[in-house]
């Protein structure tokens, strides 16, 4: 066989197999690409479940947080019906609650309001005196500047006058600025 | 020659593969890793928030123990936040004395509600089994203050000629409490023991907080000036405190709330006085002293003697009123 041909049929050989190489490794960065855009898919999937279940989370801590706040309200001693110290359940001093609406107005006072802020957030606080009607009083007002949305939470409480030694019947309504 | 290429390929393919694979191992290792911090922060948020709801159960249960099981865990207070692990929680306008650390499985909470005389709020202290408190002194006053913590406390009373003898029971923490003494000494015993003292005057009614002496290791040292005190609450929290810098704040934070409550009934009783004109109860509500006296002595934190008996008056007077506005069937003050 003349040398020529021999070359030929080397450098043939040769060529094939550095192209089986290059091929095989195509294969296995393919699949890599694939394996990892997969991945990718995944996380997005996965951190998109997240960000709903975060989501959720915090609407419902806001919602926690006004029945919070109602538990606060109805357990703060500057609030509560009481006789010699004595507290009546479920009640509210409605001369409290005047007192309280003077105390933590920013503009009345600051110091008051400050220390309120700490206990209340950013949240207002209405008592409205349903029957007999008439009579509104603002306990605490504090909106958050940029809320996004304000759910109002009503309680029904019984209010008591002491200087007519009766009872009345009243809602608070706590707005939660979010 | 075709062999050693095949040879080379093959080692290359093996290198490729071994780097490919520990990419891939280094990146489920750093999933994993992020996944347990983030784990361990839930349960964290988790606990302190089912804390919280502790805290807030027990805060309403006024006069109440309570012993709580509660995970392994290590909790810190400081005045205004608790924290567990990573997460924390705002204590907000809650008074809770408790030591700085607390660890353990159980929790033993005592509320007692601080009156002034109305109902200011509630104080939560808060322990652990762990910590054992032993009342040194002898006497009605020692004997008063060791029945009046909670039996559920890890507690003993030793006179003060047993003091130097006492020994060490493998407890955590011991708070030595001193009734009327001024013993420095701590038990050789308790070498290396986390101690912390109180010494307490009951005659002139003062706490002084006590800790370890750096320069004498066996000796207590003062932390800052004596602490006056005039309502018993007031001393049980200066107990279940171990700083005097947390307790300081926490009853700055009391007599803030004092204030502000004292404002809330004075504005009650303004409001209440123009309905009383010409009754027998008038001249009760409108301005009153009491509780002006009140306001003016808890504007400035720390308190001094003098705001300090201003308040003990004060308090006399409104037990008073209210007695009489009783007797007259008038409406009561609180």
């Amino acid at each position: 066989m003349p040398a020529d041909i021999l070359n030929m049929k080397d450098d043939r050989m040769r060529w094939n197999v550095n192209r089986k190489a290059q091929i095989k490794m195509g294969e296995t960065i393919a699949i890599m690409f694939v394996f990892f855009i997969l991945l990718v898919i995944g996380a997005v999937f996965y951190m998109n479940l997240q960000r709903t279940t975060v989501t959720r989370e915090i609407s419902e801590a806001y919602e926690l947080r006004a029945v919070e706040l109602a538990q606060t309200i109805s357990f703060l001693p500057e609030a509560q019906c009481t006789e010699s110290n004595v507290v009546k359940a479920s009640c509210f001093d409605l001369y409290k609650l005047i007192g309280l609406s003077v105390v933590s107005n920013e503009t009345l006072n600051p110091k008051g309001f400050d220390f309120y802020s700490q206990e209340f957030g950013t949240t207002t606080i209405k008592l409205i005196k349903v029957y007999p009607p008439g009579g509104e009083w603002v306990l605490f007002d504090n909106p958050k500047p940029d809320f996004t949305s304000a759910p109002v939470e009503n309680i029904p409480i019984s209010l008591y006058n002491a200087t007519a030694d009766k009872y009345y019947f009243g809602v608070l309504e706590i707005t939660t600025y979010q | 020659m075709r062999g050693r290429k095949a040879q080379a390929e093959a080692q290359l393919n093996w290198i490729f593969i071994l780097i490919v694979g520990a990419v891939i191992m280094a990146f489920f290792t750093f999933i994993v890793m992020k996944q347990r911090t983030a784990s361990e922060a839930k349960f964290s948020g988790k606990v302190s928030q089912q804390l919280n709801t502790i805290l807030v159960g027990a805060k309403v249960s006024s006069g109440t123990v309570q012993e709580i099981p509660t995970p392994d865990l290590s909790i810190r207070f400081t005045c205004n936040d608790y924290y567990i692990g990573p997460a924390s929680q705002r204590l907000g306008n809650r008074v809770v004395f408790a030591p700085e650390y607390l660890e353990g499985n159980k929790l033993i909470t005592w509320t007692l509600d601080w009156n002034v005389p109305f109902k200011i709020t509630s104080f939560l202290y808060m322990t652990s089994p762990f910590v054992r408190y032993v009342i040194v002194g002898e006497g009605q006053k020692a004997d008063d203050l060791y029945l009046a913590l909670p039996s559920k406390l890890n507690k003993a009373q030793v006179s003060p000629s047993d003091y130097a003898a006492l020994r060490d029971e493998g407890d955590w923490k011991v708070r030595f409490i001193f009734v009327d003494q001024d013993t420095d000494a701590i038990p050789a015993s308790f070498a290396d023991v986390e101690v912390s003292g109180l010494r307490v005057m009951t005659v002139d009614r003062s706490v002084q907080f006590l800790e370890r002496s750096a320069a004498d290791p066996n000796m207590f040292t003062d932390m800052d000036v004596p602490f006056s005190y005039t309502e018993k609450e007031v001393l049980y929290a200066a107990i279940f405190s171990d700083r005097h810098d947390e307790f300081n704040c926490l009853m700055k934070r009391a007599y803030a709330r004092l204030n502000t409550v004292a404002k809330v009934y004075y504005e009650k009783l303004n409001a209440m006085a123009p309905i009383q004109y010409s009754t027998n109860c008038e001249g009760y509500y409108n301005q009153n002293t009491n509780l002006k006296a009140i306001i003016q002595a808890t504007d400035v934190y720390p308190l001094d003697l003098t705001g300090l008996t201003a308040i003990a008056n004060a308090v006399s007077g409104l037990k008073d009123t209210n007695s009489r506005l009783q007797i007259y069937s008038c409406p009561l003050i609180y």
